[in-house]
């Protein structure tokens, strides 16, 4: 176990420690500080792909005989899906489908931030988002390029509910995502002014100055950091990452000429460029009127453009190290996909070096409501995520210190992690 | 000719890496080799949290990364994942890679690098992952590495390889997944074409299951629903009816048992007092209220038997009529989803058969073999 200060970072530490403000005498711990890149997990990434409102499981990765979509047979004998994802079905070898998820919470915002944090909503506190974990575990200090983006996917409908924004919590401010709204567009405001930007970052650095060397309070720091980095990624060439005009045709036709497709072909390529954790969401799942009529609308650019990202993510050597998880706050009620319904539900991963070409957890297959409950591995929010962690090679004994001196567990202690997807 | 103009050319490309070939002093210490790796812009990790298996990155290193510097890399033990990708190595830089025998991974994509250099490579018996992609390796290149004895997964995306090397290699080496494989992405898209045309007929029948039951169903709606209305209003009545009649049943029912206990005692307290007519005739007149009430409730629990029978098949007729409605109403719902559906699947089956017919149409595996360049 190893806890850490999140009010100090290695950069500030640098900046103070060239201001004179730490003494000289603190020669031993700088030295580990700048070791701590050699005890970093390996260079893993996530894309989460977030189904805002709570999917259907049985419309999707848990079909029912007799239900509304029907079973279809996938690359791994045995596996099967449901018969809209006819692309998806031939890349199951690459996945794996957790079908036992059960989560106790139907409330829409609740249940998002349980299914991002691994812990429940409480007064007083808010709790780590996986990005923003990941952006502080995985993620490379002082890069140039943000470590966890989000990129709005559009919606079909607003429904589902308040919006859950993804919040570092006691991690601090620089682990916040930066939120690409149109992954069309890019980044706005990244054009390069030239010399007259030069001259007027000159003057605000002036003028901060004294600010900060009166009053050096981690605060002010973390202005600086966060402002620091927005100039880093304005300068830096690696920006070109934001651009999709540099794909080719062809591809941006494969991942669908939709906003869902383009947010995944942009979550590619700013994890080629050494972004830690994408989130892309879609919003509009809660399907109280029926999952059959919405999903069927979906299933088109979803089959395509998940598809096409692992089978890319495959054919570029990336898929070992890049995590792409499916899944939304809850599933649906068994039959129509009316309702909330977090008993049991399913979760869909791919990539990231993870045992694929499995099904984990079992729902139920008879009585009058076939998949009404799980039979087999229910797993938690708190196992999920853990499972997560894991798999981006975060240490689970992971401590953090939260306002007030209270050191908070990166996972609920409760959480046990789904073994049967390590490889 | 030609040779010497590419070899030219070659010089020409390797020239500004290969200056001062001999004065580069690599480093002697593995602290040293980590602060020159991250002076350089690479990253030094560790694999796993336990163990002590490192990883270098250089993939999002400055471009001044150059050939001569991974000489550095000779001092770090147990080094097992390199990343290259995407630096200004090329196959001299190789040469200095040829020691490095615990490598399980090694990233060598979009770099400059050609079948040449590749040959450095065959004292790395632990390879299990090589990534060639978007480089000028070709067909030659393809059997040196296929020679690597422990490789499992091999990248020659945007590469010179051809399909038929792959497909020769992907024959010896059953255990080697090759990335991308013409003639697996082949099967894929046929695979993908049957299911989207399963799909496709599926919706298909359900629409046509749809469509039949809106047709008869949907202009009967208000007429159902005014069923529906009717039935539920006399079920109604029946439950209401019944339900009195129940109550005067058991009222009767009650009274009886309380002329019964009266006539029982009076016919006792006469038999007690044998001289008292008084007495007897009472007892008589209430043998006689008794059997009139016994009568009586009789008589009503067979009509409230009567109205409860009514009213069953009033109910049942109500709850008929109830779900021919919800039918009816839903027709036009479940008819809407059926045709998005259709369209969908349509849309999908589409997109699956020219994706099919690019991959060089349907009949024989033999057809003209895409070329590796052209996949996702």
């Amino acid at each position: 176990m190893h806890i850490t200060d999140t009010t100090i970072s290695r950069r500030d530490v640098l900046r103070l420690s060239a201001a004179g403000l730490l003494s000289a005498a603190s020669v031993p711990w700088f030295e580990s500080l700048a070791r701590a890149a050699v005890q970093r997990p390996r260079g893993k990434a996530c894309i989460l792909l977030w189904m805002d409102g709570g999917p259907s499981q049985q419309h999707t990765f848990d079909p029912k005989p007799n239900g509304e979509f029907k079973p279809i047979s996938t690359s791994v004998p045995g596996i099967q899906i449901a018969e809209m994802f006819p692309k998806l079905a031939q890349c199951t070898e690459h996945m794996a489908l957790l079908r036992s998820m059960s989560t106790q919470i139907n409330d829409h915002y609740d249940a998002k931030y349980y299914l991002h944090t691994g812990f429940r909503r409480v007064t007083g506190l808010e709790h780590p988002a996986i990005g923003c974990i990941s952006s502080r575990e995985v993620g490379l200090p002082g890069d140039s390029l943000p470590a966890f983006v989000t990129i709005d996917a559009g919606n079909d409908k607003v429904n589902g509910g308040r919006f859950y924004r993804s919040v570092p919590g006691y991690l601090g401010p620089q682990h916040a995502p930066l939120a690409v709204q149109n992954p069309m567009q890019g980044l706005e405001n990244l054009a390069n002014g030239g010399d007259r930007i030069d001259r007027r970052l000159e003057l605000l650095a002036k003028s901060e100055q004294r600010f900060a060397r009166e009053l050096p309070v981690p605060a002010v720091g973390l202005k600086q950091a966060a402002f620091d980095r927005a100039v880093g990624l304005m300068r830096s060439p690696r920006s070109a990452a934001f651009d999709l005009d540099h794909e080719p045709a062809s591809l941006r036709d494969q991942y669908g000429r939709d906003r869902f497709g383009q947010s995944c072909l942009l979550a590619r390529r700013l994890i080629e460029s050494g972004v830690s954790f994408v989130e892309v969401f879609h919003r509009g799942w809660d399907d109280h009127e029926g999952a059959a009529l919405r999903i069927a609308a979906r299933a088109p650019w979803m089959d395509a453009a998940m598809s096409t990202l692992i089978l890319d993510l495959k054919n570029r050597g990336m898929l070992d190290d890049v995590l792409v998880v499916w899944m939304g706050e809850f599933g649906r009620s068994p039959g129509d996909g009316n309702g909330h319904f977090c008993q049991a539900w399913s979760s869909a991963l791919a990539g990231g070096g993870i045992n694929s070409g499995i099904v984990v957890g079992k729902t139920s297959e008879k009585g009058s409501r076939p998949g009404d409950r799980v039979v087999d591995r229910p797993i938690g929010a708190p196992d999920f995520i853990a499972t997560l962690c894991s798999l981006l090679g975060i240490d689970l004994h992971t401590e953090y210190m939260a306002p007030g001196a209270r050191p908070m567990p990166l996972v609920d202690k409760s959480a046990r992690v789904v073994q049967e997807v390590f490889a | 000719m030609n040779a010497l103009v590419l070899m030219t050319l070659t010089l020409l490309t390797q020239a500004p890496n290969e200056a001062d070939p001999g004065s580069y002093r690599p480093a002697t210490t593995a602290a040293e080799a980590v602060k020159r790796i991250e002076s350089r812009g690479g990253a030094v990790r560790k694999v796993a949290r336990k163990g002590d298996a490192l990883e270098v990155d250089f993939q999002f290193s400055d471009p001044t990364l150059q050939n001569q510097h991974l000489q550095d890399l000779r001092v770090l033990d147990r080094l097992v994942v390199l990343r290259l990708k995407n630096t200004q190595i090329t196959d001299a830089g190789l040469a200095h890679l040829a020691g490095l025998t615990d490598l399980r991974r090694l990233h060598l994509d979009h770099t400059r690098i050609t079948d040449s250099g590749l040959k450095h490579l065959s004292r790395l018996k632990q390879l299990e992952y090589l990534n060639l992609n978007d480089t000028r390796v070709g067909d030659t290149g393809l059997k040196t590495v296929g020679q690597l004895p422990k490789l499992k997964q091999l990248y020659v995306w945007r590469t010179r390889v051809a399909g038929p090397a792959i497909a020769a290699l992907q024959q010896a080496r059953s255990g080697l997944e090759i990335w991308p494989d013409p003639q697996r992405e082949q099967q894929r898209v046929q695979a993908v074409l049957a299911a989207a045309q399963s799909a496709l007929t599926s919706a298909e029948q359900r629409f046509s299951v749809a469509e039949r039951e809106f047709n008869e169903l949907h202009p009967r709606v208000a007429e159902l629903k005014k069923k529906q209305e009717t039935t539920k209003k006399r079920a109604t009545e029946t439950r209401k009816q019944a339900d009195a009649a129940r109550k005067k049943a058991e009222a009767a029912k009650r009274s009886a048992k309380d002329l019964k206990r009266r006539t029982a005692q009076a016919e006792k307290q006469a038999t007690d007092n044998p001289d008292d007519l008084e007495l007897a005739k009472q007892a008589q007149q209430l043998q006689a209220q008794l059997q009139e009430a016994e009568q009586q409730a009789l008589n009503l629990n067979n009509a409230h038997d009567e109205l409860r029978k009514q009213d069953g098949t009033a109910q049942a007729e109500a709850r008929m009529a109830q779900r021919q409605h919800q039918k009816a109403a839903n027709a036009k719902k479940l008819f809407e989803a059926a045709k998005v559906r259709v369209a969908s699947a349509r849309l999908q089956e589409n997109d699956a058969r020219q994706t099919h017919a690019h991959f060089g149409g349907t009949e024989s595996s033999s057809g003209k073999q895409p070329d590796v360049k052209d996949q996702p």
